[in-house]
């Protein structure tokens, strides 16, 4: 009976403490995504500009196949992530054609630069100074779109599996950095690609990952 | 709960009123009947926290099913864990609550893992048996019962983020 006068007590404080709450909007989250992608091409082509052989690369179509990996990479998590953020899990399939046909277009780009895979080019590629720049651009692009979204989104969620909406919010935010950067960028290996844009998408997803312990929980 | 989300204190009075019946038969077939009221003041406090992931386009059924079905799994976890850490035969002669709650909610796990390792958790964190009166009543060595308790914990913990709402 007392445990029960609990509850009561509860339900008064929940009723009393009621404010209007505007509900979690899909097509909310596409926008704040999407004026972050903006605002992150337009500081990387006015502070670093579109990349110099831009003719050849429209040519060879490297200036579409190169940030159309990691938009359609992009588009496929946020899919996912909306998937995710209520605690009824609602995964459909189709959701996961963006991130099948990015993998698609790397694997193709795997094959066609296969012959020149481990090339003394490629390989000397890979010791370009200016690397650090996509590591950092990637990384702190991220890291801020990720913190922005945090706030906007991820810490209103509710997720049956709160790891791996983390993960897909670190995934997402890196994705989205690193179609900003490839505007700018000129290095088309596939193995410059793994290395220094995978590896800090990686970081990104790994950390919203470990992020997602502690500040997804519900 | 749409009302709810306008703030309309009214509604949300009479729907917080009506789902306390609701969560307390969903939690009375699951848990032991000492642990409901905590799960269903548990369940309110969630939905009170995370109510902006209700999409006012879809029923509100499968969405406060899906709280309170992770507040269970949340609890079994917890129980699991506590029942590795805490219940042994240390504890013989002073079972709490809490004791009581847990060995009914393993019991009910028990059918998620194979039947030897189920058979060893049964008698040595539910009837309290020794590891030594388990080795000998089983067959196998004591070092042995102790890891086959501790992988059937591990299986049991993995099992429950997969417990299916019939369990």
């Amino acid at each position: 009976m007392k445990v029960s006068r609990m509850t009561d007590q509860l339900i008064k404080h929940l009723v009393s403490d009621l404010k209007s709450l505007e509900p979690l909007i899909n097509s909310k989250l596409w926008m704040h995504c999407t004026v972050c992608l903006l605002i992150m091409a337009g500081i990387v082509l006015a502070m670093m500009g579109l990349r110099a052989d831009y003719p050849t690369a429209i040519q060879d179509g490297a200036m579409l196949w190169k940030p159309g990996i990691f938009l359609l990479a992009w588009i496929g998590s946020m899919l996912l992530i909306l998937d995710l953020s209520r605690p009824i899990e609602r995964i459909e399939k189709w959701h996961f054609v963006p991130l099948f046909l990015a993998g698609t277009i790397l694997l193709w780009q795997m094959i066609v630069q296969l012959p020149y895979l481990f090339s003394s080019d490629a390989t000397l590629s890979l010791d370009d100074p200016n690397a650090i720049y996509c590591l950092s651009v990637i990384i702190g692009g991220g890291g801020i779109a990720m913190a922005m979204s945090w706030k906007f989104w991820f810490s209103r969620t509710a997720s049956p599996n709160p790891t791996t909406l983390g993960a897909l919010a670190g995934f997402s935010v890196g994705c989205l950095a690193a179609t900003g950067y490839a505007l700018h960028c000129d290095k088309d290996g596939i193995l410059y690609l793994f290395i220094y844009y995978g590896t800090p998408i990686l970081i990104l997803s790994v950390i919203g990952s470990l992020l997602s312990k502690r500040l997804l929980k519900w | 709960m749409r009302a709810a989300l306008k703030g309309d204190q009214k509604a949300y009075r009479l729907l917080l009123t009506n789902l306390r019946l609701w969560l307390a038969a969903y939690f009375t077939k699951r848990v032991h009947y000492n642990a409901v009221e905590d799960l269903v003041q548990d369940t309110l406090l969630t939905l009170h926290a995370k109510r902006q992931t209700f999409d006012p386009h879809y029923s509100f059924g499968p969405w406060i099913a899906a709280v309170a079905r992770h507040r269970w799994i949340d609890h079994l976890r917890a129980t699991l864990k506590y029942v590795e850490t805490q219940l042994d035969d240390n504890f013989l002669y002073q079972e709490t609550e809490r004791d009581a709650c847990a060995k009914h909610d393993v019991k009910a796990l028990l059918k998620l893992i194979p039947p030897p390792q189920a058979k060893v958790i049964e008698l040595v964190k539910l009837r309290e048996l020794s590891i030594e009166e388990v080795s000998k009543q089983t067959g196998h060595s004591p070092s042995s019962v102790k890891v086959m308790v501790h992988r059937g914990m591990k299986k049991m913990m993995a099992a429950v983020e997969e417990v299916q709402d019939d369990l």
